[in-house]
């Protein structure tokens, strides 16, 4: 990703007309990456159809998983219809998701052997890193393969992922992919601008992987780390005070520590923080990732509950 | 309070920077129009703004240095003009027209323009693209969503009302600027047959004509006064006050938007009046020429083959 802006930036320091111009040997390349992405993508995107809604997903394995919007699968346990595109017509079931960040999944009754996509690990996204959607605009039409668009990463810091890949009502639930072919987010809703298309992004799906394939739907959590009078920064959340008796005090976590990461999951402000609060529960142990005094520290932490009477902590 | 406090400082701090943050790392941001500049500027004589009384409604693209060039049919009405990048404006006509594809040919007084080569390259899914607006400038970044195929139009219009007061078809009203306005259907026509096959009823008048759409070519045997007239037509996309031109999230799409017989479909977002323009591959090929918006997703385009072939015949049948 940021190589391919290297070559953008760098492709510009070269403007002059060579027979071989710098830039249409980097363009060229570029054009090799959306190609490459495709080439995995299009077979594992879906047509996905419960109800009397239309939207769309993306197989994670071969044995019938599907990553999509929650507001496309309206529920767990509900009877879907899932269009390969290969132009198979599957029986499917709803499973859980997260109501508030718009993450669901379902699962494809009795089949092998499908293509798909892997849910990539934790890693930074970048405003400006080209990305590539697909997905069912307007819904599945039969003997048109999955639609393919591209656009920029324009705010990593919001609920959603923010890019100008467009989208429209039918591509609900279809992947987003960086032009290293990792899956990056879910498309999820849009402004009227045509520059404004929300994702969800693949940390709830990580987070809540388990509850979701339970078919557990929720839209808020309990969970507290047991931190207060935080500071968002540019390197993570500055912590102030740490709560007595608290997981985050039990963990060994101090005050002016900087927290950086969630089980790897990046975190830069106090919304985030609670946005993949989230996802988990009290009791839940996770990994923190926190700097003290400029060096980086990991510790395991068990989340709290609610505190019982004033609780106003995080 | 808290709440209502951090919303707007984050709308009084964050708002105008995030905004031109966001323009700096868009698809079609002023470093990337940069880069596609050479694959588009060697066409800065061959892409001219087409005028319809004085506001320009589409781009064309020249085919024949001696003044012909090609551009969306739908958007020409009024006075034409050709506005081209080395300042000339010259009056404009239609020489030919093909329904289907939504193109025509159309002259300008020139024999010095620079006519563009078409090519035949593979549109594969993913194919980065580059429209070309007026005098070779590029307007948009983009990828081919959907190899070539045909793009079924909607229902087609005859564009007339019928009675209700009669039991057979007799047209009662018929509205401007539709099919069966230009093929001179008339008041008090009375529809006898649709491609040769009788129609009683107002019912059986709609029915047949319901199930084509627009764009496909219709035979109406008509009775007016004790004469009997055949009507061949077109069938239309409906009245133009009929076509909503703008929904919110879909922008601004073009009135004829489907019914093309083969155009490959990308994701460049582009004016409806930007359509007519070629679409260059990152070797500066012109794949295609850009013929509708048809909503947030999707700008359709004539592969370059078949515009090739679709001008080759316009200039003889003419």
């Amino acid at each position: 990703m940021i190589s391919l802006l290297a070559c953008l930036v760098l492709a510009l320091a070269h403007p002059a007309a060579h027979d071989t111009p710098p830039e249409l040997e980097d363009l060229a390349r570029f054009q090799a990456r959306v190609e490459s992405v495709l080439e995995a993508a299009s077979p594992a995107t879906v047509g996905v159809r419960v109800g009397g809604t239309s939207g769309s997903g993306v197989l994670v394995s071969s044995d019938g998983l599907v990553l999509t919007a929650a507001h496309v699968i309206g529920g767990a346990g509900r009877t879907a219809r899932v269009f390969l595109a290969d132009g198979r017509e599957l029986e499917a079931e709803t499973l859980g998701g997260n109501g508030m960040r718009d993450s669901g999944m379902l699962r494809i009754k009795n089949v092998s052997g499908l293509p798909f996509v892997s849910v990539p690990a934790p890693h930074e996204l970048e405003p400006g890193s080209w990305c590539v959607a697909t997905g069912h605009p307007g819904g599945y039409v039969e003997d048109r393969p999955p639609v393919a668009r591209l656009g920029r990463i324009l705010d990593t810091s919001g609920l959603f992922l923010k890019t100008d890949c467009p989208v429209i009502g039918g591509d609900s639930g279809g992947p987003l992919f960086d032009l290293e072919g990792n899956l990056i987010g879910i498309h999820s809703r849009i402004e009227e601008d045509v520059a404004s298309n929300y994702h969800v992004p693949m940390t709830t799906y990580r987070l809540g992987w388990k509850r979701m394939l339970a078919g557990e739907e929720w839209t808020r959590s309990d969970a507290k780390l047991g931190v207060r009078r935080t500071v968002d920064s540019a390197t993570g959340v500055w912590i102030g005070e740490i709560l007595d008796g608290r997981s985050a005090a039990v963990a060994g976590l101090r005050p002016s520590d900087i927290l950086r990461r969630i089980n790897g999951e990046p975190v830069r402000s106090l919304r985030q923080l609670r946005w993949l609060l989230s996802d988990l529960r009290p009791g839940d142990e996770i990994e923190v990732t926190f700097l003290r005094a400029r060096e980086t520290r990991r510790c395991a932490l068990t989340l709290s509950g609610p505190l019982a009477p004033t609780g106003d902590d995080k | 309070m808290m709440r209502c406090t951090w919303i707007l400082a984050v709308l009084l701090c964050a708002t105008p920077t995030a905004r031109a943050q966001e323009e700096d790392h868009g698809r079609n941001a002023p470093a990337v129009l940069r880069m596609l500049q050479p694959h588009t500027a060697p066409l800065a004589d061959s892409v001219a703004t087409v005028l319809s009384n004085d506001a320009p409604v589409a781009l064309a693209t020249v085919v024949d240095s001696k003044g012909l060039l090609v551009t969306k049919a739908s958007e020409l009405v009024g006075l034409l003009s050709c506005s081209f990048g080395d300042g000339r404006t010259l009056p404009a006509r239609i020489v030919a027209q093909d329904a289907g594809f939504d193109l025509a040919l159309i002259a300008v007084e020139a024999k010095d323009l620079v006519p563009i080569r078409w090519d035949a390259a593979d549109l594969a899914v993913g194919r980065v693209v580059a429209s070309s607006g007026a005098a070779g400038r590029p307007l948009a970044l983009g990828i081919v969503g959907v190899a070539p195929k045909t793009v079924l139009g909607g229902r087609g219009r005859l564009g007339v009302v019928l009675s209700f007061e009669s039991q057979g078809a007799v047209v009662a009203r018929v509205n401007a600027d539709t099919a069966a306005d230009a093929a001179g259907v008339q008041i008090g026509d009375r529809i006898l047959a649709v491609d040769g096959v009788p129609v009683a009823t107002r019912r059986e008048a709609t029915d047949a004509i319901r199930k084509r759409r627009a764009g496909e070519s219709l035979r109406l045997t008509l009775g007016r006064g004790d004469e009997m007239v055949l009507a061949k037509l077109s069938l239309g996309r409906g009245s133009r006050e009929r076509r909503a031109r703008r929904s919110e999230l879909q922008g601004e799409q073009s009135s004829v938007r489907a019914g093309f017989p083969s155009a490959f479909q990308h994701d460049t977002a582009l004016l409806p009046e930007q359509c007519g323009g070629p679409v260059v591959d990152l070797r500066g090929r012109a794949v295609g020429l850009n013929i509708a918006r048809a909503g947030r997703v999707a700008t359709y385009a004539i592969p370059g083959s078949r515009v090739q072939a679709l001008v080759e015949g316009l200039r003889e049948g003419h």
